[in-house]
C-alpha cells in the first residue's frame, strides 16, 4: 500500500499575543519510494529559531531522502548520528552566515519518520513525541526528552545532542502509521502519566490514508485552531504518515456511515434515495481506482458528463478524488 | 469545524506547575510596630534579645506581611493560568522552632485554610532560619517527588525568604541550609529570593543563602510592592514555554527593594 502523509503548524496564543512568529515548522517529501516526514520545534529562547526549524526540516528531509537505504543499512548509530547532525549543523552554519546570527539563535528540536515499502527510519531530539500504529493498535516509541523542568529540554545545537538523540530503524511489517507531534500538540494528544497516544490520532491516520492533503491539511488546521491551540500558549504542529492497513481499511471496506461522512453526502441513510447517491460514489469510486478521464467514466458510467462532472466535484472537494490534468483517480490507493 | 477532532478526543493533561515555598520570619521583631497611631504604655519587655516599649494600637510588620501574601494569593487566583499552576507553600520561623504552617496544595483548595492559618500568625521568640529553610527545602523536594510520580511537569522550584533579623537556631542546621541552597542554585535547581525586612536585616547572612542574586531590602514596608512583584512574576512563569529562558522582571525590582 502506498504511504500518505499530512502535516500542519499553528502559531499558539503566546507568541500570537507577543506577535512571535510560529517556530514550530513541518515538512513532509516523497521521492524514489521514500516517504519522509520532519517536525521541528524552534527554541523559545533562540530569536532566529523559526529561521532555524525551517531550515532544520528542509535540510533533514533532503537527506533522508538521497541517504535512507544507507541509514537503515548501516549498523553504527553513532555514526548515523553523527552524520545527520553534522549535515544540519552544516545548513544552520550557512543559515546563520546569511543571517548574521550565532547557530545557537536558530536552535530547534526535531522529529524524523521516514519509510520505503519495508523498513521505516525515525529520530528524535528534544521534547515532543513520535507515536506509531501496528495491528494490535496506537504505540508510543519515542517521549518527550526535557531536563528535570519545564521549560528545559535539547536541541540540535546543544553540546550533547548526539548523546541525547535517539534514532529507530527496522521492517514495518505490521506498522501503518507514524505520527509526530510538538510539545504544544502533546498537551492534548499525548498523555503524559501514562505515556500513551490519544486514540483519535487513529482517526487522524484514516484521514491521511483517504483524503488528499490538499483537502486535509485546511481540516487539520482547522480541528487544531479550534480545540488544540486553547489547551497550551505554546505553537502546535503535528505530522501523520500512513497506509491503509486493516486498523485503517480502504475506502470499499468502510460501513455505509463512514462512507456516507467521507463523500459529504447528507440526508438520513435509512432513506434508499440517500443510498442510492452513496452507492454512486462507490461505483465511481470503484472505476476510479484505475485513473481514467471524464470521457471514459461518464462512458462507464452510462451517464452525461455533465452530470459526472458535478459529482466529479463533490469527490475532489472532499478530497477522495485528486485530478492531474485530464485524468481522475481516487486519492486511497 | 469539521470532524476530525472534538474537545472530547484530547487527553487532559495536569498545568506545569510553580512550586514556591515562602519562608517567613515570625520571630519577636516582626511584631515590632511600623506604622499607625500607637499610645504609649509605659511598660517594656524583653523579646529576641532586645528590650522594647509596649505600646497600644499601631500595624506591626507582622500584620504588613500578612497583608502582602494575601495580597500574592489574591493576585494569582486573579489570573487564570497562574491560579491552576502555582501551588505555595508556608514556612515560618519563630518560637524555638520552624513550622509548615500551609503545605503544598492547589491555590483554590488551599483557600478556606489559608484565611485561617496565615491570619492566626504571631510574632514571637526566636529566629531560627537554618532550621526552616532546611524545612522549605524538603516541602520543596517531596513535592517534585509528588510531581514525578504523577506526570506533572514543574518548572523550576522558587524558594522566597523573609527576615527582619539575624538568625539564632541552631549553627550547623544554619551552615547545612546555606550549603543545599548553594548547592541547589548553582545547579539550577532552585531560584532564591532572599529579602531583608527593615534595617536590621541581616544581610550577609542573606547573601550566603544565594549565590546568583544578592539579596535585597525591602524599601520601608512595602510588601505589596514585593508580592504584586512575585505574582506577576509567578504569572509569567507559568506562561513560559519549554526553550524559553524565564527572565525577572529586573526594572520592576526598583519599584519594591534596594541593594545595600
Amino acid at each position: 500500500m502506498v504511504w500518505k502523509s499530512v502535516c500542519c503548524a499553528l502559531q499558539g496564543r503566546g507568541h500570537l499575543k507577543k506577535n512571535i512568529p510560529c517556530q514550530d515548522k513541518v515538512t513532509r517529501r516523497e521521492e524514489n519510494g521514500i516517504h519522509v516526514i520532519v517536525l521541528a520545534d524552534g527554541a523559545g529562547s533562540a530569536v532566529f529559531s523559526h529561521f532555524g526549524a525551517e531550515c532544520v526540516v528542509n535540510c533533514v528531509a533532503e537527506f533522508i531522502l538521497k541517504k535512507f537505504f544507507d541509514l537503515i543499512t548501516c549498523e553504527d548509530g553513532h555514526k548515523v548520528k553523527k552524520e545527520l547532525l553534522s549535515v544540519i549543523l552544516k545548513s544552520l552554519e550557512e543559515e546563520a552566515m546569511e543571517r548574521k546570527c550565532l547557530i545557537k539563535d536558530l536552535a530547534s528540536t526535531l522529529l524524523v519518520a521516514a519509510v520505503s515499502d519495508k523498513s521505516f527510519f525515525l529520530a528524535h531530539l528534544g521534547d515532543g513525541v513520535i507515536g506509531y500504529l501496528n495491528d494490535t493498535g496506537l504505540k508510543t516509541v519515542s517521549t518527550p526528552d526535557n531536563g528535570e523542568f519545564a521549560n528545559e529540554t535539547f536541541f540540535v545545537t546543544s553540546v550533547n545532542a548526539e548523546a541525547r538523540m535517539k534514532i529507530y530503524k527496522g521492517e514495518l511489517k505490521k506498522i501503518s502509521g507514524f505520527v509526530l507531534m510538538s510539545d504544544g500538540t502533546e498537551q492534548s494528544l499525548y498523555n503524559k502519566r501514562n505515556k500513551t497516544l490519544a486514540p483519535v490520532i487513529k482517526r487522524l491516520l484514516h484521514r491521511t490514508c483517504l483524503i488528499s492533503p490538499e483537502i486535509l491539511t485546511p481540516q487539520l488546521e482547522d480541528a487544531l485552531g479550534s480545540v488544540v491551540i486553547d489547551n497550551t500558549y505554546d505553537d502546535c504542529s503535528i505530522a501523520l504518515l500512513a497506509r491503509t492497513s486493516e486498523q485503517l481499511p480502504p475506502l470499499d471496506e468502510l460501513p455505509l456511515s463512514e462512507r456516507q461522512t467521507l463523500f459529504k453526502a447528507s440526508g438520513n441513510p435509512l432513506l434508499r434515495k440517500v443510498r442510492q447517491i452513496i452507492f454512486r460514489y462507490d461505483e465511481i469510486c470503484e472505476i476510479l481506482k484505475n485513473p481514467i478521464t471524464l470521457h471514459e467514466l461518464s462512458r462507464k458510467l452510462h451517464l452525461k458528463k455533465r452530470y459526472v462532472k458535478k459529482k466529479l466535484q463533490r469527490l475532489i472537494e472532499a478530497g477522495i478524488v485528486i485530478r492531474k490534468k485530464f485524468m481522475f483517480k481516487i486519492y486511497c490507493q | 469545524m469539521n470532524d476530525l477532532l472534538r474537545k472530547q478526543d484530547l487527553e487532559t493533561n495536569p498545568m506545569t506547575r510553580v512550586p514556591i515555598c515562602l519562608c517567613l520570619d515570625v520571630s519577636g521583631s516582626m511584631g515590632r510596630i511600623v506604622g499607625g497611631e500607637t499610645r504609649k504604655t509605659g511598660r517594656t519587655v524583653e523579646v529576641d534579645g532586645r528590650t522594647w516599649d509596649v505600646v497600644e494600637g499601631g500595624i506591626t510588620a507582622l500584620q504588613e506581611l500578612v497583608g502582602g501574601v494575601n495580597l500574592f494569593y489574591d493576585n494569582l487566583l486573579e489570573d487564570d493560568v497562574a491560579r491552576y499552576s502555582a501551588e505555595i507553600c508556608i514556612v515560618t520561623f519563630g518560637g524555638n522552632s520552624a513550622e509548615v504552617v500551609l503545605d503544598f496544595a492547589n491555590l483554590e483548595r488551599q483557600e478556606g485554610e489559608r484565611q485561617e492559618k496565615i491570619s492566626s500568625l504571631q510574632a514571637r521568640g526566636e529566629t531560627p532560619m537554618g532550621e526552616a529553610v532546611n524545612m522549605a527545602l524538603d516541602c520543596l523536594e517531596e513535592r517534585k517527588k509528588s510531581y514525578k510520580d504523577s506526570g506533572v511537569d514543574y518548572f523550576q522550584p522558587w524558594l522566597v525568604l523573609m527576615t527582619d533579623g539575624e538568625p539564632n537556631g541552631d549553627v550547623a542546621e544554619l551552615n547545612r541550609a546555606i550549603s543545599r541552597t548553594n548547592e541547589l542554585a548553582n545547579n539550577r535547581k532552585l531560584t532564591v529570593f532572599p529579602i531583608g525586612i527593615g534595617v536590621e536585616a541581616d544581610m550577609s547572612c542573606l547573601a550566603k543563602f544565594s549565590p546568583k542574586r544578592p539579596p535585597l531590602r525591602l524599601k520601608g514596608m512595602n510588601f505589596k510592592g514585593f508580592f504584586e512583584w512575585l505574582s506577576s512574576s509567578v504569572s509569567r512563569t507559568s506562561q513560559s514555554m519549554p526553550g524559553s529562558k524565564i527572565k525577572l522582571d529586573v526594572e520592576g525590582i526598583k519599584s519594591w527593594g534596594e541593594l545595600d
